[in-house]
């Protein structure tokens, strides 16, 4: 039997066996109905393959060739002291701990959040009724079509409700650890978060994914965003993961009039990274801004997924993602900007650009414009390069060791996306992180 | 300060110096003029080792050891410096960081505590007043967005702060005006001293109203085919090349 139909089968059985593990959300007309669904979707299709055209290039194959099992919560794991090891030096932020499918307000500072910040677990949210969540969960992400989604949603035991009220801004950013902690090793986890940030709000979002157990795990996150009009959003999400681990996040955003959504997405660790990002224009005069970089080596694999829907007037989103590639690693960048008739005013930029530094690596590019309004302005562009040698020379001719001019060059390539990071110790901490993932490599 | 013996070089195969001879003495400016194609641009980059080039026999002695072993950032440890022709950019480089990192690895090649970035700053500033650049320049991308102009100010500036022995201007007049070729030429002047040599490389004599050199050499198919004084410059300048590839053809 091959792996893919393997894996379909090994799943078909979690989801039959894994209603114990989250009783709460089966009780709830509306998660019961959600997890029927996801399941049918799952039962109808399965895993996707191939002869997607969303996973043409991305190696499912090697997600696949493993059966992982929801991680079990346990409550002693970890003190606020481990978890303060993994915070970002100088970074004040209220923190939450997603920990083993757990959300752990033990571990989180939930005590700082200014009024009208609602933070909840998502079922106990969905419990007791809370204004929005109900609303929207499972609304904003697709699980009647898309396998990971369906997951997601029917295995899901824990989760994250963000909920700023109208014309509130925050006062710091919200800083979300995932992690998984488990010694065994073929864990998943599987965090399920909602943000909903009513008229006029504001916040900034710093979402890490990490592991500090067992490094062979999978997180499969959905997250569900909902930004009212004049919301603004800023969204940090780093990819921190486990040399062994897999990650796939599907993050939908669904935007009203004049709202502004901005991403900075940062895969800076993990064996298979997979992130799916969708931009859902309601409102006119709205805009999104995704940014990001991307960094494999050794045997990497790392896939970004972009989907600008432009259904309604006026709206404008801008791309920008850069790639380093070095050992063997493999990069996919699939960019897709839909233009729907009615859109006119459009304004629509994507750029992706990659650096290729090892001769076995790879990258796969793939800017889609689909675009059926006659009034629009749109445009996109790609590239594939290598160090210039000029470059290079002209380093080294200043005393400039070839190791380190190596490392200059391909910090000056990323430093445009770094510096968007308006957050210093963000940045900072990025910037520290890339470095060092460049100064052990031995080909320089 | 620098001996260069019957030097041929070749860039893929194809023979470009024919049998170069050229002394230069400590704090010795030379000038090495030549029309296009005579392998001026080669001989610079030669001395600053860059790759693709074929030393084919010859030698080139640089205070007293074979500057042919010496790897390119090795050279300019040792004090060679190369203002380039065309100063390539380096987008998302900051110049500042840029060249507080080639001075302080010359230091520390040198043995010398590096610098730290306060004192870095100050020298630095110093150096732009020097060749007259915006100190904004220095907060930018190395040579991204710079005019002609500024390029070549960031290359004195370079050579200000490196303090080379041995520094080889490549056709550092092409494309300035006059009015930033003065102010290149001032900078390259204030850097003349009794312990660094220079060789000026260029097509035209007009550089050379502004830096006067000691010697001026005739560079055409390869060799050097004419030496003297300054006033071989102002001949040239009358005359053209023209007389001279006859000369040798003859």
């Amino acid at each position: 039997m091959n792996a893919v139909l393997k894996a379909t089968d090994w799943y078909q059985q979690l989801l039959q066996t894994s209603t114990a593990a989250s009783a709460a959300l089966e009780q709830l007309p509306l998660t019961r109905q959600a997890r029927d669904e996801a399941r049918e979707t799952f039962r109808r299709q399965g895993f996707p393959d191939r002869k997607q055209e969303a996973w043409r290039y991305s190696n499912i194959q090697s997600l696949l060739a493993h059966t992982f099992v929801p991680a079990q919560p346990d409550e002693n794991a970890q003190t606020v002291e481990d978890i303060r090891q993994y915070c970002i030096t100088g970074l004040d932020a209220h923190r939450l701990v997603f920990l083993d499918n757990r959300f752990r307000a033990d571990l989180s500072t939930l005590d700082g959040l200014p009024d009208g910040v609602v933070v909840q677990s998502l079922p106990h949210a969905l419990q007791t009724s809370a204004e929005q969540c109900e609303q929207w969960f499972g609304h904003v992400a697709d699980h009647k079509h898309n396998a990971f989604i369906a997951l997601n949603t029917a295995l899901m035991s824990d989760g994250l409700f963000i909920h700023v009220h109208g014309n509130v801004s925050l006062d710091k950013p919200i800083e979300i650890l995932y992690m998984v902690s488990s010694r065994d090793e073929l864990v998943t986890s599987i965090p399920r978060v909602l943000v909903v940030l009513a008229a006029g709000a504001k916040a900034t979002l710093i979402e890490r994914f990490g592991g500090i157990g067992h490094s062979f795990y999978f997180q499969n996150m959905v997250e569900e965003i909902v930004l009212g009009d004049n919301a603004t959003l800023d969204h940090y999400r780093l990819l921190e993961e486990r040399e062994n681990a897999f990650h796939l996040s599907n993050i939908t955003v669904r935007q009203e009039s004049n709202s502004h959504y901005r991403a900075m997405n940062l895969d800076l660790a993990g064996a298979w990274l997979r992130s799916n990002y969708q931009v859902d224009f309601q409102g006119c005069d709205a805009g999104c801004e995704l940014q990001g970089l991307y960094m494999v080596d050794g045997k990497q694999q790392t896939n970004v997924h972009t989907n600008i829907l432009h259904h309604v007037p006026s709206c404008s989103s801008r791309q920008n993602f850069k790639g380093l590639l070095l050992g063997k690693g493999r990069a996919v960048f699939d960019g897709r900007i839909l233009v729907a008739k009615q859109a006119q005013l459009t304004d629509a930029h994507l750029s992706n650009s990659n650096l290729m530094l090892s001769e076995e690596a790879e990258v796969d590019t793939k800017p889609q414009l689909e675009i059926y309004a006659d009034n629009v302005k749109c445009s996109h562009g790609t590239t594939v390069g290598q160090l210039d040698p000029e470059q290079l020379f002209y380093l080294r001719s200043r005393g400039i060791a070839e190791a380190d001019a190596y490392r200059m060059l391909c910090q000056g390539f990323v430093s445009e996306i770094l510096e968007a990071c308006t957050i210093e110790s963000v940045r900072q901490y990025a910037d520290a992180r890339i470095q060092r993932s460049l100064s052990v490599e031995k080909q320089f | 300060m620098l001996v260069i013996k019957d030097l041929h070089v070749s860039i893929e195969d194809k023979p470009i110096l024919k049998g170069l001879d050229l002394s230069v003495g400590k704090g010795e400016v030379h000038a090495i003029m030549g029309p296009n194609g005579s392998g001026k641009s080669t001989l610079s980059h030669v001395l600053a080792g860059r790759e693709g080039y074929d030393i084919t026999t010859g030698k080139i002695l640089y205070q007293e050891h074979d500057l042919t072993d010496m790897s390119i950032e090795e050279r300019a440890h040792q004090g060679i410096f190369l203002a380039m022709q065309y100063p390539v950019e380096l987008p998302g480089v900051n110049n500042m960081m840029f060249l507080r990192a080639a001075l302080n690895a010359k230091r520390k090649a040198c043995g010398e505590d590096e610098l730290n970035a306060v004192d870095f700053i100050k020298l630095a500033r110093q150096a732009a007043q020097q060749v007259e650049m915006d100190e904004k320049f220095l907060k930018r991308s190395v040579n991204q967005g710079f005019s002609g102009g500024e390029k070549k100010r960031n290359e004195i500036l370079q050579m200000a702060l490196l303090q080379p022995t041995l520094a080889i201007l490549d056709e550092t007049d092409s494309g300035l005006d006059i009015d930033a070729l003065k102010i290149v030429a001032n900078g390259v002047n204030a850097l003349r001293s009794p312990e660094r040599s220079m060789i000026v490389v260029t097509h035209y004599q007009r550089l050379l109203d502004y830096i006067e050199p000691d010697y001026v050499h005739v560079l055409a198919g390869g060799r050097i085919v004419r030496s003297g004084d300054k006033t071989l410059a102002k001949e040239l300048e009358q005359k053209g090349y023209g007389w001279i590839e006859k000369e040798i053809a003859a």
